[in-house]
Formats: structure tokens, C-alpha cells, sequence
């Protein structure tokens, strides 16, 4: 059986930073990723971040990804793409498939970063063609270049559904509105804004009820909800669309952890089910690290951090960097993520992450 | 304190079978679980119910009395289990194995136990989907499969329905014993003062054993089953380590580990289901398999459930078994005559804790 030092496992901005973070310390780090190319959602991100500069605030996620794909080669990290991790067995053992065929790799140190995945929401004719994840469509949009419909509805206003409704315009599509079922919008009204300027119109304390179609989707029935969410009756509006966007929310894919033996956490404000970890990213497994969505569902930019921190535990443990410099290069990682959640969501996220943080 | 005439411990398909034929019963009952529904055993295991080639003759007739119940069991409790009659094959691999099934079958036979030898010819018109070159199986009429999820929940239900306490999440600390007799119950949610205790914790009766200083015979034998994507139906029987699920997934089953209290999968594990399953039916070559799951199987020291009181602390009985859902059904009416009247319809003698006794 193959072993590595360092096994990081998904290949978005967190797995990446891990990997080239680990590498840079003297790790021999492997990065395996399901997907036949490495940078999880960063290249379908074609929108400016946010933040300061030192979060890179301002490049285009596409970029970010590009950069980082740069540095994780010149670090010396052995990437493996294509390669689904199947199971996580005692001892750090992985069992992973790669064309069809299963074999093993044992890790001293595994970081998880595996990600999150699209909520769903359940309607009359959520199964018919055109309704699709929000994510979903910006992959076709951004990624394969693929036109997802043409008049479309967003269900939903984080930021996801401003910044996704946004770049269906972009891309050409009439976004026709967007429902929240909300009284307040939930992302930054700077995107908000941006929708509106462009003629979307945005009801709040809005659901949508009912697909409708034979063979797609050919429109959408949208319904009022009252304070207790209970939809209103008799104030259905029906709306002529042949796509309709879901951004409601994410949820940490936690499988391996599951499989570790991890404890768990349930916070809503994280996106469900989260491994519990201590300020090193570790979690209730030594040796195991999470870091990015995985962790709790966040921004890029922190999963960036939490990536590297999660890179300097694993290199400290191993004996490859001295205990006071691993300390200050995980306080200023940490500092950058403080200095990221500084404003009201992120104050939010802030105080759910150190609610999961284990006592020593 | 609360108090009950009865309490079980152990809520799986064993402790819930006789929750509810004790409510039937009239019975004031406590069922004491630790986890939630199907936590242990009951939600890991690989839900063939039957008696094929069973031995001594008065098991396997034990069990036959069990798989009498189930084609009925559904509309008793008012709840789909999803159990389908299969019958079940086991797979004889070569001359060797043909020739010592032949003799085994005809000395079953002699017995009364119903089991029959197939000729390959007949093995092939059964499940054309088998790998060529088996050289025939041994076929089991009786039993079948199903949902041991639904089954336990059934129980549950119904046994609430009539009466029974089921709290869920409760945890059983402390058995506490007067006079030579069961006195009450402690556990992480109060006392409970009851006349009887059930032991039906499976792999974990001896821990529940040494609240009153007994030694309950059993150890744990991991099980891993390999569950596969949903195919078209491919396999109607029973194979004994093959089953097909009405959703239309191959179970792979089921090695016997000893590995402890660690109820883990393991890659060695799943790669020898997988190839398994390879060696029985060639489609399995192009299938994807989606889950792993691992469960630890009680097994009595003479393979035979123990059924019945102890004589060193009265009131305190055993119900500990292998094959805990086959014998789930018959176990819950023989358990619940015995602690109501003092005897079964089936006598339970050969089963009893005090056998181990020297």
C-alpha cells in the first residue's frame, strides 16, 4: 500500500491552500479530487471576492483558482484527479477508485475538504427538467458555456441566488424574479442592488408553490407566506419560465468524517451537521483536520485559511516546523479570518464556529 | 418511582418482540433502549429469515415455528414489514461439496427438516443469472426476507398501542437485586422498580449480566454487507450470501469476524464481498456497490439461544440469541407465555441459562 504524509482530500480553494501550505513546510502531500480538474468551485466564481486585499479581495474566483493551481505544482504536491475517495478505514487507511479500479492509500495526516452540496427544495414538479440547483447552473453557465434556459425564476436571495441571478444576466437569460421566503433579503444588498438595477423584481416572504410543464418546465406558481411561513392563499401568481434556480442554502458534505469517527455538531447557521475541531482544525480524531465548507459552510476566503492552518497543525505535528513558528503563521491565518468576519454574517459565523471548537 | 410489572432491556427485533406479545399479554412493560430504533444488531444485519439445514431437529423446528408467523406478521401488527417468501439456495461449489450436501440432506431429511439437493440443471432453472459451474445447492422452501427496519418498528408500534412504555434513549445503569430477587432498574432517566427483567441487549447481554452478577455466555461476530445500486430483479431466492431487496439492491453478505466490540468495515472485508460476489453472479462485475455497513451478530457459546430465567437471581431472565429476527417472532409469544404463566407452548427447557451451569 502507497503512503503519504499528508493525504488532503478535495481540491477546492481549501484542499489547495492545504496541499501547497503542507508542501511549502517539507510535507509529501497528496491532493485527490473526484472531479477531472482541480479547483472546486473557484472556476465557476467568475465574480470579484470580497474582503481586503488580503484575501485576495477583488480577483475573480477563476483566477484565485488559477494561482493556486500554479503554486500547488510548483510546491511539489502529487494531485490526483478523477479519484473518488470511497472510504476512510482504521489507521488512516483511504480506499480510493480511480477508472474503475479501487486501491489504498494510508495517510499519517488527512485533511478533509471535501465541500459542500445544494439544498434541495421539494415542490409539485421539482423533478421536471429546468429546475436545477443554483450551483448547478452556474457550472453550465460558467464552466461548460452551456445557456441553462432562457427566462428563469431564483429561489432564494443569499448571496448565492443574488450573485448566481446576476450572472444568469450576464450569460444572457431574463431573470424574471426572485423570491424569498424571508421578510429580508439575505446576502449583501450590494448584489441586491445590482439585481434590481437590472429589473428583477425581488418579492420578499415569497415561496415558489408549484412547477408546471409536461415535458419541462414552462412556468412557475409563486405564493405569499405569513410570518409562520404558512403560504397565503389566494395569492398565487403564476410566472412564464422555463428554469428555476434553487439557492437555498448548502450542506457540509461530511461523509469521511462520519466514517473517521468524528463527533459531530448540529448548527443550522454552519449548514447542518458539522465535525466538531479545535482551533488547529483537528478534529475529535488525531490526525484528521477539516477545513473549508466541510467545516461549516463559510466564504472561499476563509476556507483558504482554515486550509493552510489546518496544513501547519498537520507539518507541526509531524515535527517539520518548529512550535513558535507554526503558532505565529496559524495566528496570523487565523487574524485574516477574524478580519474577514468582521461584519454582521460574519460575526455570525464567527461565534457558530466557536461553539464547535473542542475543549482540550 | 416509576414501576413496571416487566422491563426489557435491549430494543432491537428480540427485546421488541416480546415488549409487544407481553402488552398483548396484559402485561405492564417497559422497553429500555439505549440508542433509537434499529441502533444495534437489528439495523445491521442482513434480514434472511429462515432454518435452512438447521440443526438439532428441535432448533430447527423452533425456528420453523417462527417463519409460520410471519406471512401473517404484517396484518398483526397493523404495519408493512415487507417480508416476501423466498426460499432460500446455498451454493455447492464442487464434487466434494456436492457429494457431503448429498449425505446431509438425506439425514435432514430422516429428521423431518425440509431441504432438498438440486441437481445443477435445477439450480440454473431457478437463477439463471448464476455464475456456470456450480455444481448444484442445497434449496430451503421455507423463509424468506425483509425489512428489519419496518419489523422493528412494527413491534414498537403495536406494543405501544397496547399499552407498552417505550421511552427511547434511556440507558440502563444498574440492575438492583432484593432478596435473591430483581428489585428495580436504574438508568440515566430514574429508577424504575419492576418484578422482572428481560436481558435482550444481544451482543451486549453479558454486560447486562454482570449488573447481577452473571455471566451470560455470548460473544460478538462481525457481520459486513456490501449494499449495491438498484438493478432490475437479477435473483428471486435467498443465496446465502446474496439477497435482492424489493428496492432492487444485492445485499453482499456476511463474513463471521471475530474482531471484538469493533464494529467497523474494513477494505480486506469489503474486497472479499466484492470478489464474492463476483464469483456468484458475473453481472456483479459491471454493478456499482453504494454503502458498506458492519454489524456485530450475538452468538451463544453453543451457537443455541438462551431463553428462560436464571435460578441464581429470580425474576431475571435471558433472551439471547443468534438469528435474533428469524427467531424474533416465535421468541416474543414463547418469552411472554413463560414470564405469564410460567410456561411456553413450545417447552423452552433446552434453552435455558441454567444449562451453562456445571
Amino acid at each position: 500500500m502507497k503512503k503519504v504524509e499528508l493525504a488532503v482530500i478535495g481540491a477546492g480553494p481549501a484542499g489547495l491552500c492545504a496541499a501547497i501550505e503542507g508542501a511549502k513546510h517539507g510535507l509529501q502531500v497528496t491532493l485527490i479530487d473526484e472531479n477531472i480538474r482541480a479547483g472546486g468551485q473557484l472556476f465557476k466564481q467568475i465574480h470579484k471576492f470580497f474582503g481586503s486585499g488580503v484575501h485576495r479581495a477583488g480577483i475573480r474566483g477563476v483566477d484565485i483558482g488559477s494561482q493556486l493551481l500554479d503554486e500547488t505544482e510548483k510546491a511539489g504536491v502529487e494531485v490526483m484527479l478523477d479519484t473518488v475517495v470511497w472510504g476512510l478505514f482504521e489507521d488512516k487507511v483511504l480506499a480510493l477508485v480511480h477508472e474503475g479500479r479501487s486501491t489504498q492509500l494510508s495517510a499519517e495526516r488527512i485533511i478533509l475538504a471535501a465541500g459542500a452540496t445544494e439544498n434541495a427544495l421539494a415542490f409539485p414538479g421539482w423533478t421536471l427538467p429546468g429546475v436545477m440547483g443554483a450551483g448547478a447552473a452556474q457550472t453550465m453557465m460558467n464552466m461548460h458555456r452551456v445557456m441553462p434556459g432562457k427566462k428563469a425564476i431564483m429561489v432564494g436571495s443569499g448571496n448565492v441566488g443574488l450573485i448566481v441571478g446576476y450572472q444568469l444576466i450576464q450569460a444572457g437569460i431574463k431573470l424574471e424574479l426572485l423570491v424569498e421566503a424571508a421578510p429580508e433579503i439575505g446576502g449583501y444588498s450590494v448584489h441586491a442592488s445590482k439585481l434590481a438595477r437590472n429589473g428583477v423584481k425581488i418579492f420578499t416572504s415569497t415561496t415558489i408553490k408549484e412547477a408546471r410543464g409536461d415535458e419541462r418546465v414552462e412556468s412557475a406558481v409563486t405564493v405569499s407566506v405569513d410570518e409562520n411561513w404558512n403560504p397565503v392563499p389566494g395569492t398565487e401568481r403564476e410566472h412564464e419560465v422555463d428554469m428555476v434556480c434553487l439557492a437555498v442554502g448548502l450542506s457540509p458534505l461530511i461523509e469521511l468524517a462520519r466514517l473517521a469517527g468524528c463527533g459531530f455538531k448540529y448548527l443550522s447557521e454552519l449548514g447542518g451537521h458539522v465535525p466538531l475541531h479545535d482551533e488547529k482544525m483537528e478534529t475529535t480524531q488525531p490526525g484528521i483536520y477539516v477545513a473549508g465548507d466541510i467545516a461549516g459552510i463559510d466564504e472561499a476566503s476563509t476556507a483558504m485559511e482554515e486550509g493552510r492552518i489546518a496544513a501547519l497543525a498537520a507539518a507541526e505535528s509531524l515535527g517539520r516546523l518548529g512550535g513558535e513558528e507554526a503558532d505565529a503563521l496559524k495566528k496570523s491565518a487565523r487574524k485574516r479570518m477574524e478580519e474577514f468576519w468582521d461584519g454582521s454574517f460574519g460575526r455570525r459565523v464567527k461565534a457558530s464556529k466557536e461553539s464547535l471548537s473542542v475543549k482540550e | 418511582m416509576k414501576s413496571a410489572d416487566v422491563a426489557v432491556i435491549g430494543g432491537g427485533a428480540v427485546g421488541s418482540s416480546i415488549a409487544y406479545r407481553l402488552a398483548e399479554a396484559g402485561v405492564e412493560v417497559i422497553l429500555l433502549e439505549r440508542g433509537s430504533v434499529c441502533s444495534g444488531t437489528s439495523g445491521a444485519t442482513f434480514a434472511w429469515v429462515g432454518a435452512h439445514g438447521q440443526r438439532p431437529f428441535s432448533y430447527y423446528q423452533l425456528r420453523k415455528a417462527s417463519l409460520d408467523l410471519f406471512p401473517d406478521i404484517s396484518r398483526c401488527l397493523g404495519f408493512d414489514v415487507e417480508y416476501r417468501p423466498q426460499g432460500s439456495l446455498i451454493l455447492l461449489e464442487d464434487e466434494a461439496e456436492f457429494r457431503a450436501a448429498q449425505r446431509e440432506v438425506s439425514e435432514l431429511k430422516e429428521e423431518g427438516n425440509q431441504i432438498d439437493l438440486l441437481e445443477p440443471s435445477e439450480l440454473y432453472a431457478l437463477e439463471p443469472g448464476l455464475r456456470a459451474g456450480f455444481q448444484g445447492a442445497t434449496y430451503c422452501p421455507l423463509g424468506g426476507s425483509l425489512n428489519p427496519f419496518r419489523l422493528v418498528c412494527g413491534y414498537q408500534r403495536r406494543a405501544r398501542e397496547l399499552g407498552a412504555c417505550i421511552p427511547g434513549n434511556t440507558e440502563v445503569q444498574e440492575i438492583r437485586v432484593r432478596d435473591g430477587r430483581v428489585h428495580s432498574v436504574i438508568t440515566d432517566s430514574g429508577d424504575i422498580r419492576v418484578e422482572r427483567v428481560v436481558n435482550a441487549a444481544g451482543v451486549h447481554a453479558p454486560h447486562v449480566g454482570r449488573m447481577v452478577g452473571l455471566d451470560v455466555p455470548v460473544r460478538p461476530v462481525r457481520g459486513q454487507i456490501l449494499v449495491s445500486e438498484p438493478l432490475p430483479p437479477v435473483i428471486s431466492h435467498i443465496l446465502d450470501d446474496v439477497r435482492q431487496t424489493p428496492s432492487g439492491n444485492l445485499l453482499v453478505g456476511r463474513l463471521d469476524e471475530e474482531a471484538g466490540y469493533q464494529n467497523v468495515c474494513t477494505p480486506e472485508g469489503i474486497g472479499a464481498l466484492a470478489s464474492r460476489a463476483r464469483k456468484i453472479m458475473p453481472l456483479t462485475e459491471k454493478v456499482h456497490f453504494i454503502r458498506a455497513y458492519s454489524g456485530l451478530r450475538p452468538m451463544p457459546a453453543d451457537e443455541l439461544p438462551i431463553l428462560g430465567e436464571t435460578r441464581e437471581v429470580k425474576g431475571f431472565f435471558n433472551a439471547v440469541m443468534h438469528s435474533g429476527i428469524t427467531l424474533s417472532a416465535v421468541v416474543g409469544v414463547l418469552m411472554a407465555q413463560l414470564i405469564k404463566e410460567g410456561e411456553a407452548e413450545i417447552p423452552l427447557e433446552s434453552y435455558s441459562p441454567r444449562r451453562f451451569q456445571h
